[in-house]
Parts: structure tokens; C-alpha cells; sequence
């Protein structure tokens, strides 16, 4: 019996979380429509990526590629912190949470779908960052694709353990947003998608090296423009390595703790 | 907002009847508009104190990006920016985006933040002045981010040894208060579109870059692309921008930046023009029963 079981709860998990995919897309193009999707995600990051390389322009011009991909890489980082951290909240805001905590499927079902859709937005914007880089910046890639398959995966499983961290973090502060709005700043400023964090001075250098960003930014950007192998990028890569078993642990855990603690306290619906 | 006699029918300030001729003295319909502005402002102040994690946030995004761009320019060598010390470059650029944001998350989401709680059926049926409720959410957001933002920046400018050259405190006074009224006026004219387009958020978060791009906050305007240049001349927070440099960072008076004054008083006049048009057209859409409060 339990041979047949095994198939059958596997094929629920991931029917749940196509679901949930499906779902979260179509709410997403009903609350913006296509052209604001197309506004929010393919023409305001060739602002962003403007303003960035304007400020390069005037001075360190072979930092633009770098930024090219820094930025594209740090949609990610918003998708984990705006997206995942907040999709909790937002279903509480719905008058839907209870109703997602009951469905007979695990959480991680549900949080890989709708996470999902916001990779898709993701990739949106980095697709109009690359092309825009190309056409605005003359940036030329030169992608040893090896690396990149190591190191994508360990920069978004970093991701996800930061976006879990959120998560649970929302069930408790019950304001996911204002808390996003909280960090995502401090990760601005050391995460490294402006400038390379080695390129710091000190004092930001060290706190930025404690966070899984700066070597995946710097790791993805010397894959992406300068075929460096797995090799060539291992400052890189066994940190991010690191970050990215220890991470998805730790959110997981904490997620588990949090919920446990609302639920028991009764408070998993209230404001 | 109790100010207005009671004789007035509701339903006819609200539209669904014919308005009634006004006979109130000018000077009441000031005061009564004032005290919904202050209303406003006091609601508006007390809803987003209501957390601490609200009163955290609203310094942290300018303050670190300031310190983010510092150390990008600081990253690409660059000590000085457009004749002017880097680091004066953005402090006044930290104001621009200050005001800018805080203007567009206040005046300019006032309506749609009314729909968003439900609230904006109500809105609609009081005699309440549009205009004062919207410029209420911007008063609000004067004590709620403004002050807190710059003092946050102003501490942080003075950690970082930022040098000013003030030759004329009035000149800085002014160029101060011109752009506040011109970013006011830019949250005031979008305030209506928001609601029209049912898409405010998404507007909402569109519209931050574009204009630290066309005002010159974060960088240059000479360092843009042609067009771009153009956009920008026409375009009201860059005279600001350049009035509150020149002022506070070259020593400029009132007499050298009265030209760039004059175009962003004149432009902010515009702007306020279509501001009230915009939410005359909210007010037909409301009496038209479109039902503004759905999504």
C-alpha cells in the first residue's frame, strides 16, 4: 500500500503546487493587467539599470557589465524578499490563510507555486536588463554555462531560505510588507547589485560578506561575462555553497517555529 | 470638517441632486476646507503611527539609499558631480527622492488609499473638499516622513562631513519650499489619475525611477541622452533640484536662481490645474454610480 501511496501524495504535491502557480498568475494579470506587467517588470528595471550605469559612466565604465548582471541577479533578491516573504500576509489580507493552511498538501507545495509565478515575473525583467544592456551599453556576454547551472541553483536556494526567514517573520510581525521595506534597503546597500562588495571599504566589506549575496552576484557576473569556471570562481562559490545549505535550513526551521507558535497562540487570521 | 451648516442636503454635495447655490463667505469655505486638510493630515498621521514597525521604516529607504548611491559613486572614483561635491550632490538629491516619495505615497495615492480601506463611497458622500482631503494626506506626511527622513539625512550628512556653501539662507528657505510645493503638486495631479487608471500601485512603483532620472537626484541631467535631456528641462522637480543646489551648495541668492524658480512655480501651476481637473473627472466617474470602490 504504501508503494502506491508514495506516487499518489508526490502527484498531489505537485498538482498543488502548479496550482498554486496557475493561480497566483492569473491574480497577478488581473491586478495589473498585461500592459502593467509589461510597465512594472520589463520597462522600470531599464531605469534602474540607467541610473546605475550612468553613475559608472562618469567614472569606473568596466563596473557596467558587472552591474548589468548584479541587477538582473537582484530581482531575485526582490522576488524572495517582496514575493516569498510576503505571500503569507497577502493571503491573510484575502481572508484566505486558514483556508491554505487546511488544504491537505504540505506548505512547501503551495509556497514553491506561487513563488514560482514571481520567478516568472523575474525573468521578465532579466530578460529586458540583458537585452537593454546589449543594445544601451554595448555590455558583451561570454557565458561559461557549466558555471552558471553550479551557481544559479546555490544563489536561489540562498534565496528561498531568505524568502522562508520572511515568511515566518510575517506570521509573526502580521506587517510582511513594512517588514520587506525594512530589509530590503540594508541589502541594497550590502548585497553588492550597485558595485562589487570587494570593491567596499571595509567596514561594509566585512558586514557584506556575511550575507550570501555579494558572492553570488560576483560569482554569476564572472560566469556570465568572463567564462570563468567553477574553478576561477571558488572565493565564490564555497561561501554561496555554504549559504546555500545553511539558509534553507534555518528558514525552514524558523518558518516551522513561527507558525507553530501562531497557531498555538491563536492568531494565525488576526491582524 | 463639522464646520459646514447642516442645511446643506447631502445628497446634493454629493452630486446626486443639483448643487444649491453657496452662500458661505469665502473665508468660511477657507477655514472649513483648512480644518478637513488638518483632519486629514491628524488621521492620516495617527493610521500609519499605529505600528512600530511603520515608524522604522519610513527613514530606511532614503537613508540607505543615499548611502547606496554614496558608495557607488565612491566605487567609480567620482568626488565630484556635476561641478558640485559628490556627497552635496546627493544629499539634496536624498531630499529630492524624500519629498518625491513621500508626496507620491501620500497626495498622490490619497484616493486610492480611501478605496483601498473601504472608504472612498464614504468620502464621496461628504461635502468634504477633495482637494483639502488629498492635500490633508500630504500635510500628514509632512510630520509623518518628511521631518523624521531629513532629520535621519541631515544626521547622516553630518556624520559624513558633507560641506555646504550657503551664501543666502532665504534663497535656500525658498528653493526648499518650491520643490516641496512642486512635488506636493505632482502627488496632487496624480491623485486623480491613480484612481482613474485602477492601477495606482503599479503607477505607484513605476513612477519612482523615471523621475530620480528626469529630476537629476541621483544623477545628472547633462549626463543623459538627448531626448532624455529635453524630457527633463520640461519636466518641474529639475529646476527645483538645481534652485536647492545652487543655494545650498554654491552659495547661490535668490536673485541667480529666480529663473529656475519661476519655472518650477510656473509648472507646479499647471500641474495643480490638472490635479483638479483629474479629480473632477473621479467626482463625474463617482455620481455616474462607475462604483470606484471595486478593484
Amino acid at each position: 500500500m504504501s508503494q502506491r501511496m508514495a506516487p499518489n501524495l508526490i502527484s498531489i504535491e505537485l498538482r498543488a503546487a502548479y496550482a498554486a502557480w496557475i493561480a497566483m498568475l492569473k491574480e497577478r494579470l488581473e491586478q495589473f493587467g498585461r500592459q502593467g506587467m509589461l510597465v512594472i517588470w520589463a520597462i522600470r528595471p531599464i531605469f534602474d539599470l540607467a541610473i546605475a550605469a550612468l553613475v559608472y559612466a562618469g567614472g569606473a565604465k568596466d563596473l557596467v557589465p558587472y552591474i548589468v548582471v548584479s541587477m538582473t541577479a537582484n530581482s531575485l533578491v526582490w522576488t524572495s524578499i517582496f514575493w516569498v516573504g510576503e505571500i503569507l500576509d497577502r493571503e491573510r489580507e484575502k481572508g484566505t490563510l486558514l483556508s491554505l493552511f487546511l488544504a491537505p498538501c504540505s506548505r512547501l507545495s503551495w509556497l514553491i507555486g506561487f513563488a514560482a509565478s514571481g520567478i516568472v515575473e523575474t525573468s521578465i525583467a532579466a530578460l529586458t536588463v540583458g537585452i537593454s544592456s546589449v543594445l544601451l551599453f554595448n555590455v558583451s556576454f561570454n557565458p561559461n554555462y557549466l558555471t552558471l547551472a553550479v551557481i544559479l541553483p546555490l544563489f536561489v536556494a540562498s534565496l528561498v531560505g531568505i524568502g522562508l526567514i520572511m515568511s515566518g517573520l510575517g506570521l509573526i510581525t502580521k506587517h510582511a510588507n513594512e517588514l520587506s521595506n525594512v530589509v530590503f534597503p540594508i541589502l541594497l546597500v550590502l548585497g553588492g547589485a550597485y558595485y562589487p562588495v570587494s570593491r567596499l571599504p571595509d567596514v561594509p566589506r566585512i558586514l557584506a560578506h556575511l550575507l550570501p549575496l555579494g558572492y553570488g552576484f560576483q560569482a554569476l557576473s564572472d560566469a556570465a561575462l568572463h567564462h570563468a569556471s567553477l574553478a576561477d570562481v571558488s572565493d565564490s562559490l564555497i561561501p554561496l555553497l555554504g549559504f546555500a545549505i545553511v539558509l534553507p535550513i534555518i528558514g525552514a526551521l524558523l518558518f516551522r517555529t513561527l507558525e507553530h507558535a501562531v497557531r498555538q497562540s491563536g492568531e494565525l487570521e488576526l491582524y | 470638517m463639522n464646520g459646514r451648516p447642516s442645511t446643506q442636503p447631502l445628497l446634493a454635495a454629493a452630486g446626486a441632486a443639483p448643487d444649491l447655490p453657496s452662500h458661505e463667505p469665502a473665508w468660511e469655505s477657507i477655514m472649513v476646507a483648512l480644518e478637513i486638510c488638518v483632519a486629514t493630515a491628524r488621521s492620516y498621521f495617527l493610521r500609519r503611527s499605529a505600528y512600530l514597525v511603520d515608524i522604522v521604516r519610513s527613514p530606511m529607504y532614503p537613508a540607505f539609499y543615499f548611502l547606496t548611491i554614496v558608495l557607488a559613486y565612491r566605487v567609480a572614483g567620482r568626488t565630484v558631480v556635476d561641478g558640485y561635491q559628490t556627497l552635496g550632490y546627493l544629499l539634496v538629491g536624498t531630499i529630492g527622492v524624500i519629498l518625491w516619495q513621500s508626496n507620491l505615497w501620500a497626495s498622490g495615492y490619497a484616493i486610492e488609499q480611501e478605496r483601498h480601506e473601504g472608504t472612498i463611497n464614504s468620502l464621496f458622500l461628504t461635502p468634504a473638499s477633495r482637494a483639502a482631503v488629498v492635500s490633508g494626506y500630504a500635510l500628514g506626511s509632512v510630520f509623518f516622513t518628511i521631518l523624521p527622513n531629513t532629520i535621519v539625512i541631515g544626521a547622516l550628512a553630518l556624520l559624513m562631513n558633507v560641506q555646504t556653501n550657503v551664501g543666502d539662507p532665504l534663497a535656500v528657505f525658498v528653493s526648499v519650499l518650491a520643490l516641496s510645493a512642486a512635488t506636493y503638486a505632482l502627488g496632487f495631479a496624480l491623485a486623480g489619475v491613480f484612481v482613474l487608471s485602477r492601477r495606482a500601485n503599479l503607477l505607484a512603483n513605476f513612477l519612482q525611477s523615471p523621475i530620480y532620472l528626469l529630476s537629476g537626484m541621483i544623477v545628472p541631467i547633462s549626463a543623459l541622452p538627448g531626448p532624455m535631456r529635453w524630457l527633463a528641462a520640461v519636466f518641474p522637480l529639475s529646476a527645483g533640484m538645481n534652485a536647492l543646489r545652487q543655494s545650498l551648495l554654491a552659495g547661490a541668492g535668490l536673485g541667480d536662481i529666480a529663473g529656475d524658480l519661476t519655472r518650477l512655480s510656473a509648472l507646479s501651476a499647471v500641474l495643480l490645474i490638472f490635479g483638479l481637473v483629474m479629480l473632477r473627472s473621479v467626482e463625474r466617474v463617482a455620481k455616474n454610480g462607475a462604483e470606484l470602490d471595486f478593484d
